[in-house]
C-alpha cells in the first residue's frame, strides 16, 4: 500500500515537473515573440530565421513591416503562408490584410490607368474582404475597405466603358464584380 | 299511340322521389365529408417566422431568422427543400442553416444571412421567400416562408477620397500581443501541484525531522545513528522514548496490546517488539549488559521499520 502512494505521488510529481518545464518553455517563447512582434510593428526587420520558427502573428506582424516598407511581393507571400493558421478571428485579420494589399495596388493601377489590371485585384480584394468579414461579422475595418473597393470599381467600369470599346469587351470578363447601375455595390 | 296518363303520373312520381332520396344521400354525404374533414388537424399546426428589426444593416451584417414549425404526426421535413448554404445572389449569402427537431412534431430551423450590398444611400433589400416542402407518404405538402424587407445604410461618403492621404482605407491589421494568460495557469496549476506532491513525498520520506506530529521515529533513527556501539543503553533509551512519544504516555511490554489497538499497523512487527521489550529488560533488570553486533543490527532495523511505519 505504501509502495502504491508513493507510486502515485511521484507520478504526480513526474508529470507536473514535466509541465511546469513545458510552460516554463512555453512562457519564454511567447515573451520572445511578443518581442519579435514588437519590434516589427515598430518598423525594425528581425532575422528571417526568428520568422520562420515564429508563430503565425509574428508573421502577420512581419507582413505588415514589408508592406509598411513597399516590399509588396514579399507581403503577399508572407500572407499567403498563414491564411488558414490561427483562430477565426486572426484568419480574419490575415484576409482582411490580404484586402488591403490588393485594394492599394488596385488604386495604383487604376492611378495609372491600368484598369484591366486594377480590375482582377479589386475583385480579389472583394473577395478577402468578404472572406474576412464571413469570419468576423463585427470587423468594421473589413466593412469599411469593402464598400471603399465596391465604390472604386463601378467608376472604373464607367472609365473603361467611356473610353474603350476595345477593352470594355475584355472588362466584361469581369462583370461578376458588383458595381453598376448605380445604387447597386 | 298514346300512353296512359295514369302510367305517365306513375312514372314521374318515382322519379320524383329517386330525385329527393339522391338529394338527401348527397345532403348527408357532404354533411359526413366536412364533419370529418373537420376533425383532422391541419398538416401544418403552427408557423412561427421570427424576423429581427428591419434596418440600420450595414455591408458584412448578419442577419438571423428563425422559422418554427408544428406539423401533424408521420409529416416529415423534406431537407432539400431549404435554401442552400453559400451564395444566394451577389450581394446575399446564406453563412449558417441549422434544422433542429424540438420535440417529435415541431421543428425549428435557424438561417443566418449575410449581406454584402454596399448602398450609395439607405436602401431596401429584400430577402427572397422560399417554399418549405413536407412529405406524409405520396402526399406532399408546402409552406411559404415569405420574403422578409429590410434597409441597408452605407457607412462611407459617397466620394472615395485618396487626397487626404491614406484615409481613404482603413489600416492593416496588427497582431495583438500573444496571450501567456494560458500558460501562466498551466504554469501555476503544475508548479502547485509538483509542490504539493513533492513535500508529500519529502514527509513521507522523512525529510521534515522537526516536524511534530510523526517523525518520532525519524528522529530516534537520526539519534541512533550518532551512537556508539558501546551506549547501549542509551540506544534503547532513545528508542524507548520514540515509543512513549507514539503512545502519549509510557509503554511497557503489558500494554502492546493498548498500543495495537491505538496504533494497530504496528501490529505487523509483533515479534521484533516482543524481542525488543524483552531484550530492555534483559539489558537493564536482567544484569545483562552486554550486546553483540546482531543486537545492535535488530535494534537499528527495529528502528528502520518503525519510521516506515510511522510514515505510513
Amino acid at each position: 500500500m505504501r509502495i502504491i502512494k508513493n507510486t502515485v505521488l511521484w507520478v504526480i510529481f513526474s508529470f507536473s515537473m514535466l509541465i511546469f518545464i513545458i510552460e516554463a518553455w512555453t512562457l519564454l517563447q511567447i515573451y520572445n515573440e511578443n518581442a519579435w512582434i514588437n519590434r516589427l510593428l515598430s518598423g525594425h526587420d528581425i532575422a528571417i530565421e526568428k520568422v520562420v520558427k515564429g508563430s503565425p502573428e509574428v508573421r502577420l506582424a512581419r507582413a505588415v513591416y514589408l508592406r509598411e516598407k513597399g516590399r509588396y511581393d514579399e507581403a503577399l507571400a508572407t500572407l499567403n503562408l498563414i491564411l488558414d493558421q490561427g483562430s477565426p478571428s486572426f484568419q480574419a485579420k490575415t484576409r482582411y490584410n490580404l484586402g488591403n494589399h490588393y485594394l492599394t495596388q488596385t488604386v495604383e493601377r487604376a492611378e495609372q490607368m491600368a484598369i484591366n489590371d486594377a480590375l482582377p485585384l479589386a475583385a480579389l480584394a472583394k473577395q478577402a474582404y468578404r472572406q474576412a468579414l464571413a469570419l468576423d461579422s463585427q470587423f468594421w475595418d473589413a466593412k469599411y475597405n469593402l464598400e471603399v473597393a465596391m465604390r472604386i470599381v463601378p467608376e472604373m467600369d464607367r472609365i473603361t466603358i467611356k473610353d474603350d470599346a476595345k477593352e470594355n469587351s475584355k472588362t466584361r470578363l469581369w462583370t461578376t464584380v458588383p458595381g453598376f447601375p448605380r445604387g447597386l455595390p | 299511340m298514346k300512353s296512359s296518363p295514369f302510367l305517365h303520373c306513375k312514372d314521374s312520381d318515382f322519379s320524383r322521389q329517386i330525385v329527393k332520396y339522391a338529394r338527401s344521400i348527397l345532403v348527408y354525404s357532404l354533411f359526413l365529408l366536412v364533419a370529418c374533414s373537420e376533425g383532422l388537424p391541419p398538416p401544418i399546426e403552427r408557423f412561427e417566422f421570427e424576423t429581427p428589426k428591419p434596418f440600420g444593416y450595414v455591408i458584412g451584417d448578419k442577419i438571423r431568422h428563425r422559422i418554427v414549425i408544428e406539423t401533424r404526426s408521420g409529416i416529415q421535413l423534406e431537407p432539400t427543400s431549404l435554401p442552400a448554404k453559400g451564395d444566394l445572389n451577389r450581394w446575399l449569402s446564406i453563412d449558417q442553416i441549422t434544422v433542429r427537431p424540438a420535440s417529435k412534431h415541431l421543428t425549428e430551423i435557424q438561417l443566418t444571412y449575410q449581406i454584402f450590398y454596399a448602398p450609395l444611400e439607405v436602401k431596401m433589400l429584400t430577402i427572397p421567400g422560399f417554399k418549405l416542402r413536407f412529405k406524409q407518404g405520396d402526399q406532399a405538402i408546402e409552406q411559404v416562408v415569405p420574403e422578409w424587407s429590410f434597409t441597408v445604410s452605407p457607412i462611407h461618403e459617397l466620394a472615395v477620397r485618396k487626397e487626404e492621404g491614406n484615409t481613404y482605407r482603413r489600416p492593416d491589421a496588427t497582431p495583438t500581443l500573444i496571450s501567456s494568460e494560458n500558460a501562466w495557469r498551466l504554469l501555476s496549476i503544475s508548479l502547485a501541484s509538483g509542490l504539493f506532491s513533492g513535500l508529500f513525498l519529502a514527509f513521507r520520506y522523512g525529510y521534515f525531522v522537526s516536524f511534530p506530529r510523526r517523525s518520532f521515529f525519524s528522529r530516534a533513527n537520526s539519534r541512533l545513528k550518532k551512537v556508539q556501539p558501546n551506549e547501549l543503553g542509551l540506544a534503547l533509551v532513545i528508542v524507548h522514548q520514540a515509543f512513549n512519544q507514539l503512545n502519549h504516555k509510557p509503554l511497557f511490554k503489558h500494554r502492546l496490546s493498548e498500543f495495537y489497538r491505538l496504533r494497530p499497523e504496528f501490529k505487523e512487527i509483533g515479534p521484533e517488539l516482543e524481542w525488543f521489550f524483552n531484550f530492555s529488560n534483559d539489558y537493564f533488570f536482567g544484569g545483562n549488559p552486554s550486546a553483540g553486533a546482531d543486537e545492535w543490527a535488530a535494534l537499528k532495523r527495529l528502528c528502520q521499520r518503525c519510521v516506515e511505519l510511522e510514515r505510513g
